[in-house]
């Protein structure tokens, strides 16, 4: 049982995988783009975020440097959540200390799910 | 290669076309779309030439004014000035080259993304559906997640015909079926499907023509993919409220020009000369509208552009925009 934000502009995805993380007893707070992310991450101190890097209005990117700089949002583990394939993005994404960078047509509802398990039951 | 049993002579040039074809350095920059001063074959070949007659030379004049050794300093100073230059075409050549081929990753890494995003809706939709027993309230929205699939299934078919129309616009096979197209009456049909799009925004559409016109030339089917793209845009960037209203007007002699206003939310001056531009956009189109592809633009430019016709703006931000494109009118 834990607070989830999951910062992503496209509603289908977002009901989606809320739906699926919220059956599987999760609280799902959504944001659909990276400044009304930012603003929950600090308003809603969440246990994870579920981050997407293609965002209107504050790239994925920008929005994970913001709460790094931030030391009461430094620790909040993030999963990067994209269809970028990019090296660059990847590097820099765990560079900021994202914990994992799944790319979403490569994993299930089900993969992504166990990805927050075991990100959540981590020290 | 099969040439067993022909005739010495076909067998011959079959095995030497690669590389008389090699040897055809114009086509090949022509191939590679590099000008023969940006390409490096023709460069190299051209640098041998000079090297070669500068030693003749140097040699001729050398042993006829054989007191004057400056003169041969001189010409070897010459002849190192012009290698110099070369040289720098050269280096300039392949930066041409690298940066088509740093343009190509970038596109393909724009492209995977752009068909992954609805790809990852069908593939979460259709896994949600699947499990859809265990909680009730998924089954419940079956329905509702059928008509997420169906939209986006008709987003991936879009894009990729946009990328196709795309790859033949950079191919160069883009062949025109030109007839005349009475531009009225090809709005007036595309306005049918676009008028509930625009009344869902709550926008009013108008569309007024003179009477009268002769048709321009045109290929119909290309025409109306920009009618319908510059359309779009004007409903998509019109708030609620707004009025978008299509003009079809004389232009001069033996021109014709289509033009749409909007009060929409224009285009900022910073932004305004990138909008044609392959992959742009815009920050409010970011903000609008997480689907679009940025190509719909650039690809109604090199429609008109290859029409011969013209195509342009005039905007101001919060001012909205007018976005016309003109044609030449149809002879007989």
């Amino acid at each position: 049982m834990a607070k989830i934000l999951f910062i992503e502009d496209e509603p289908a995805l977002q009901k989606t995988l809320g739906d699926f993380l919220k059956a599987e007893g999760h609280e799902v707070v959504p944001a659909y783009d990276g400044e009304a992310g930012l603003a929950a991450v600090r308003r809603e101190r969440p246990d994870l975020v579920l981050l997407d890097l293609v965002l209107p209005r504050l790239h994925g990117l920008d929005v994970l440097e913001a709460m790094r700089a931030d030391q009461e949002t430094a620790a909040i583990p993030v999963i990067v959540l994209t269809n970028m394939e990019s090296g660059e993005a990847v590097e820099r994404a765990v560079e900021l200390g994202a914990k994992a960078y799944l790319v979403k047509t490569n994993y299930s509802l089900a993969d992504v799910s166990e990805k927050v398990k075991s990100v959540l039951g981590q020290p | 290669m099969n040439c067993q049993g022909g005739p010495a002579v076909s067998c011959y040039t079959e095995i030497m076309a690669p590389f008389l074809r090699r040897l055809n350095i114009v086509a090949e920059c022509r191939s590679a779309q590099l000008g023969l001063w940006s390409c490096p074959p023709f460069l190299f070949v051209l640098l041998g030439g000079v090297n070669i007659l500068a030693m003749l030379a140097s040699y001729a004049l050398a042993s006829r004014y054989i007191e004057e050794p400056e003169l041969a300093a001189l010409i070897v100073i010459a002849v190192t000035a012009v290698i110099f230059i070369l040289g720098n075409f050269i280096i300039h050549g392949f930066d041409k080259i690298a940066e088509a081929n740093r343009i190509k990753s970038e596109f393909i890494a724009v492209v995977s993304h752009q068909l992954r995003s609805p790809l990852s809706v069908l593939k979460w939709t259709l896994e949600t559906l699947e499990r859809g027993g265990a909680p009730p309230h998924l089954v419940q929205e079956a329905g509702e997640r059928m008509e997420i699939l169906r939209e986006n299934t008709e987003r991936m078919i879009q894009l990729v015909n946009i990328l196709l129309e795309v790859s033949r616009i950079e191919g160069g096979r883009f062949a025109l079926h030109r007839e005349p197209v009475d531009l009225a009456a090809v709005t007036q049909e595309l306005l049918h499907s676009l008028k509930p799009y625009a009344e869902a925004g709550n926008v009013v559409l108008e569309f007024s023509n003179r009477p009268g016109l002769p048709p321009v030339s045109a290929d119909r089917e290309k025409l109306k993919m920009v009618i319908q793209n510059l359309t779009d845009n004007a409903i998509r960037y019109t708030p609620a409220g707004g009025r978008v209203a299509i003009e079809v007007v004389p232009a001069g002699r033996g021109i014709v020009e289509w033009k749409i206003a909007d009060t929409g939310v224009g285009i900022s001056k910073d932004e305004q000369r990138f909008i044609f531009q392959k992959f742009y956009r815009s920050s409010d189109a970011k903000r609008r509208q997480a689907h679009g592809s940025g190509l719909g633009l650039y690809i109604a430019r090199s429609i008109i552009l290859a029409h011969g016709g013209e195509i342009g703006f005039s905007s101001g931000e919060g001012k909205g925009s007018t976005f016309w494109f003109r044609l030449p009118v149809y002879k007989t």
